[in-house]
């Protein structure tokens, strides 16, 4: 079970709702998992992901409109979470034969969702600390 | 969050800035390793961690608790954490369950006694422990200073190039071991080395460390290996075959055929080829590029077998091929690519190196003698 503590909080409410929802999302994989509802798990998978990108699209139309100086870098550091997301879709279509593919599964969400996407965001807290949330 | 989060940690030993807006998770029960060159800044990041330096810039948090920062510095005794070096670092005086029992000070001894010798029970070193450390093989040694390192029960498990003081056998026995004994314990774990075998084979995620101190990729061993985002990363996994070109139609040439890129049209490139990513063939087949054998170094399971573009004019190539695999000297072959182990960076990235070991492919002296 992860949890968005304060530490990993950016103080911008539209982005850490999103980010809110992402764990929430997280946890539910896992849990599915958990109890063995693996069949339906690919589905959410997909829709973590599209979610993710629809994420990605607005934090850097946030991020361009605002001025931010790194924005490309954190663009292109988006692009390069693509190969991620194509990873966690193929776990998620083993999950119901291979219990490795279950197990890389949360590994790897929990890795994704934290280190990748929230942790990467925390660049630029300070910046959005003077942008109306 | 249980576990490790570093966050946007920077560190300068005067104008030498060592890390860079480091950042990273280690989930409880997950093993996250460091891997990068010496003098990256890997192991100040540990001793960052441990609390044996003072943060300069960022953030160090462990089970949601704020153990360092620019205003924070809580010390190494209070931050419920487990060290292991290379050294092993035990008590010379001490034997085995003392050394062990020498962290659970505020336990009462027969409880403390209990739990160490179930810990050196969990390492395969109870029956030794009555004895001395100058008593017991490095390997031995090793396996006491995790017991020493895990039995408070830590949060966080730091580890510092930990096998680097065993000789190859004993280090891949010790290594898998280590991994048993931390994945059962469901401790939080960062090691940092310099050894990419060793961190493909303990982590379940790897953060590669540039020279300048700063991240480059993070994933999971099969990422890292098979889709490295920079180059300093496809390098460090050893050898690499490479050649120049430039991008067009979404390709860019190579003598053995094209490889993909979503590079832009015009931009220079270099692509790097793992010599298990080159494919001999019977030369009589008339598919992919014929070459000539200049020469084969046995490495045990594989061989390399250095080969020459060209009819024996161009430039040479390294090729990884089974140990059964027989070549003769100046032997023709056809040769082709697996595009698995080609990759394409852009030629003008700034580059990462300054030990320049890492960039030059070894000479066919050096492969002798790493073979011999």
């Amino acid at each position: 079970m992860v949890e968005l503590s304060e530490d990993f909080k950016l103080q911008y409410e539209a982005l850490d709702s999103d980010h809110q929802k992402l764990v929430e999302m997280v946890n539910e994989i896992s849990g599915m998992l958990d109890e063995g509802c693996a069949e339906d798990c690919k589905a959410k998978v997909v829709e973590f992901i599209n979610f993710t990108k629809a994420h990605f699209a607005r934090e850097e139309q946030l991020l361009t409109k605002s001025g931010y100086p790194n924005v490309e870098n954190h663009s292109r550091h988006h692009k390069a979470l693509d190969k991620k997301m194509d990873h966690l879709l193929e776990f998620a279509s083993m999950v119901t034969v291979n219990e490795l593919a279950c197990d890389s599964l949360k590994k790897e969400l929990v890795f994704f969702v934290m280190d990748d996407v929230i942790s990467s965001d925390l660049d630029f807290k300070s910046f959005l600390e003077n942008i109306p949330s | 969050m249980k576990g490790l989060h570093i966050q946007g940690l920077s560190h300068s030993y005067g104008d030498n800035k060592v890390l860079d807006n480091a950042g990273l998770i280690v989930p409880a029960g997950e093993l996250v390793c460091m891997l990068g060159p010496s003098g990256c800044g890997k192991s100040t990041l540990l001793r960052l961690a441990a609390g044996l330096e003072k943060v300069q810039h960022g953030k160090i948090i462990i089970d949601d608790v704020t153990v360092g920062s620019a205003d924070v510095h809580l010390p190494p005794e209070k931050r419920h954490i487990g060290l292991m070096f290379q050294d092993y670092a035990l008590f010379p005086h001490l034997n085995v369950i003392d050394n062990v029992t020498f962290g659970l000070l505020d336990m009462a001894p027969d409880k403390a006694r209990l739990l160490a010798m179930d810990m050196l029970t969990q390492v395969g070193m109870a029956a030794q422990s009555d004895k001395f450390p100058h008593m017991l093989s490095g390997g031995q040694q090793q396996r006491v200073a995790l017991a020493r390192a895990l039995a408070p029960e830590p949060k966080l498990l730091l580890l510092d190039e930990p096998f680097s003081g065993l000789d190859t056998n004993l280090r891949e026995t010790i290594r898998e071991e280590t991994l048993s004994v931390l994945k059962n314990s469901g401790v939080a774990t960062l090691m940092v080395t310099h050894d990419p075998e060793e961190a493909m084979f303990m982590a379940d995620r790897i953060k590669i460390i540039g020279a300048n101190g700063h991240i480059l990729q993070a994933g999971r061993p099969h990422e890292i290996y098979y889709h490295p985002t920079h180059e300093f990363v496809a390098r460090l996994f050893g050898m690499m075959n490479r050649f120049e070109g430039v991008a067009a139609d979404g390709q860019v040439e190579t003598p053995l055929g094209a490889v993909a890129t979503d590079l832009a049209d015009g931009t220079p490139a270099e692509v790097l080829i793992r010599p298990e990513g080159v494919i001999l063939g019977t030369s009589d087949n008339n598919q992919g590029t014929t070459v000539e054998v200049t020469s084969s170094h046995l490495m045990g399971h594989d061989n390399i077998v250095r080969v020459r573009l060209g009819n024996g004019e161009g430039e040479d190539l390294h090729v990884r091929v089974h140990h059964t695999f027989e070549a003769e000297l100046k032997e023709s072959f056809s040769c082709r690519l697996d595009h698995e182990y080609a990759f394409v960076f852009p030629l003008d990235a700034e580059s990462e190196y300054t030990n320049t070991e890492l960039m030059d492919a070894p000479t066919s002296e050096e492969i002798s003698a790493a073979g011999e």
